[in-house]
């Protein structure tokens, strides 16, 4: 099986199945990367992903061969999801000024469908900031590795390693006091 | 907490594994928060919308593929064959040439005229002159014949040499009279321009032409450099050999002459590049 670093090269050489092939091979890990990132919102998460291989497309000249593909695709999905956020947070907070209950039902925490069993966890996700989420999401469910998540989100391996710590004790506690309510 | 076990015994160790790379200490007691993360699964996308995505990405790699107007025009293969050339071209050279002009504009700050001409409009000439000619001599065609083979004529290469040469030399000539027209007050940049630009063409049209002819880049320099410092020298005294002063081109910094001057420079350059190419004189000497 080709590994993603040659099939990127493909796509640099203008070869569509390259492209076929990867996107295969992503297609269902970033959706799930994406549907969490937005909070559960499926149709937002299709669009993200969309506009994640829209974006590897025009900008593939900037990927560095042979450096790790899978790194630099969640780079582009986790800035995607962090446009969201900031856009998310505009309407919100524009809302809020014109009618309370419009910006509630804004949020991207209403859009979130989620089976029983799943809805606590969802739900304490959602109230872990940002980077703490990302991280946990990339760890725990893309099983990236301390060094992928650390060229994902531009920091150091320590850092990554005390957002998924903090973040972990964070979200027990929420699903805790989630179960207790 | 709610811990129903969500993972078989293998995922549950790799899981435990990595809590201990994560977090060393509290691998243990998180352990079950890492466990309940499994009950929020994403709906995986169906076969049919994964090839839908596919379809319509091909499409936009397809669109991306056009190149926009910039890269045509950075593509533009007459553009391309002259940078090309940049790689080519002997970097001493047109270092040479640099600190020649540099010289001159240094020189031009405290001498205004030398012989009637400012001592820039004398220097910027001569270093044109010596990088055109040493374009091309007997070796260089043996050279051009094995290029002959590739997309581009041998004609067009050298052509394409040449411009950068001159091209270069006339970008540190204008650059080297805009500084001098900045710095001196008496000194107005357009006589200036004028005063090296013209016998610069003409005498450089004249150096390719002679070494093409000769084949030896060495006599084109030394016969087109000769013709130079003959004009400067003698283009003011009066008195002077009827023959030398024939070999001078005396109207060669003569604005008159000018218009003259650069058709000659043009059809120098023509006849240059069409004996470049003419197979019977490279097949003759290759033989």
């Amino acid at each position: 099986m080709r590994r993603d670093e040659d099939l990127a090269r493909g796509i640099q050489y203008g070869d569509r199945n390259c492209l076929a092939a990867l996107v295969e091979r992503h297609h269902s890990l970033l959706l799930g990367f994406l549907y969490r990132m937005t909070g559960g919102d499926r149709a937002l998460a299709e669009d993200l992903v969309q506009e994640t291989f829209v974006r590897v497309i025009h900008h593939i000249s900037q990927y560095e061969y042979p450096r790790p593909f899978k790194a630099w695709l969640y780079r582009i999905a986790t800035n995607l999801a962090r446009d969201y956020y900031k856009q998310a947070e505009m309407r919100h907070t524009i809302s809020m000024s014109e009618d309370v209950d419009a910006a509630v039902s804004d949020a991207p925490e209403d859009a979130v469908l989620l089976d029983i069993e799943g809805e606590v966890v969802a739900s304490a996700m959602l109230r872990l900031p940002v980077p703490q989420r990302e991280t946990l999401v990339l760890r725990y469910y893309q099983e990236l590795s301390l060094a992928e998540i650390a060229e994902v989100q531009g920091v150091p391996v320590g850092t990554v390693k005390s957002r998924l710590s903090v973040g972990l004790g964070r979200l027990r506690e929420l699903v805790l006091e989630r179960e207790q309510n | 907490m709610a811990n129903r076990n969500l993972l078989d015994r293998d995922e549950l160790e790799q899981l435990r594994a990595r809590l201990q790379e994560d977090a060393p200490g509290e691998a243990e007691s998180l352990l079950a928060v890492a466990q309940q993360l499994q009950r929020w699964q994403a709906p995986p996308p169906t076969a049919r919308d994964t090839a839908q995505l596919i379809a319509r990405l091909q499409l936009e790699m397809l669109a991306a593929a056009q190149p926009s107007r910039w890269q045509r025009v950075r593509e533009w293969w007459p553009l391309l064959l002259v940078l090309a050339q940049l790689r080519i071209v002997r970097r001493e050279i047109l270092a040479a040439s640099l600190l020649v002009v540099m010289l001159g504009v240094v020189v031009n700050l405290t001498t205004t005229q030398v012989n009637g001409l400012s001592p820039l409009a004398i220097l910027a000439p001569v270093m044109a002159a010596v990088g055109v000619a040493l374009l091309y001599d007997s070796d260089m065609e043996r050279i051009l014949d094995l290029e002959d083979s590739t997309p581009a004529s041998a004609r067009l290469l050298l052509l394409a040499r040449l411009l950068v040469v001159f091209g270069l030399n006339l970008v540190f000539s204008l650059v080297g009279s805009v500084v001098l027209a900045l710095a001196r007050a008496d000194v107005l940049l357009w006589p200036l321009i004028l005063s090296w630009l013209v016998p610069m063409t003409f005498l450089s049209a004249f150096a390719f032409w002679l070494s093409v002819v000769t084949g030896d880049s060495i006599a084109g320099m030394v016969f087109s450099l000769l013709v130079w410092g003959l004009h400067v020298t003698f283009r003011l005294p009066p008195m002077v050999n009827p023959i030398t002063l024939l070999l001078s081109l005396p109207g060669l910094s003569d604005p008159v002459m000018q218009p003259r001057l650069l058709i000659l420079a043009a059809l120098l350059v023509v006849m240059a590049l069409w004996l470049v190419g003419e197979p019977k004189r490279r097949t003759g000497e290759s033989l």
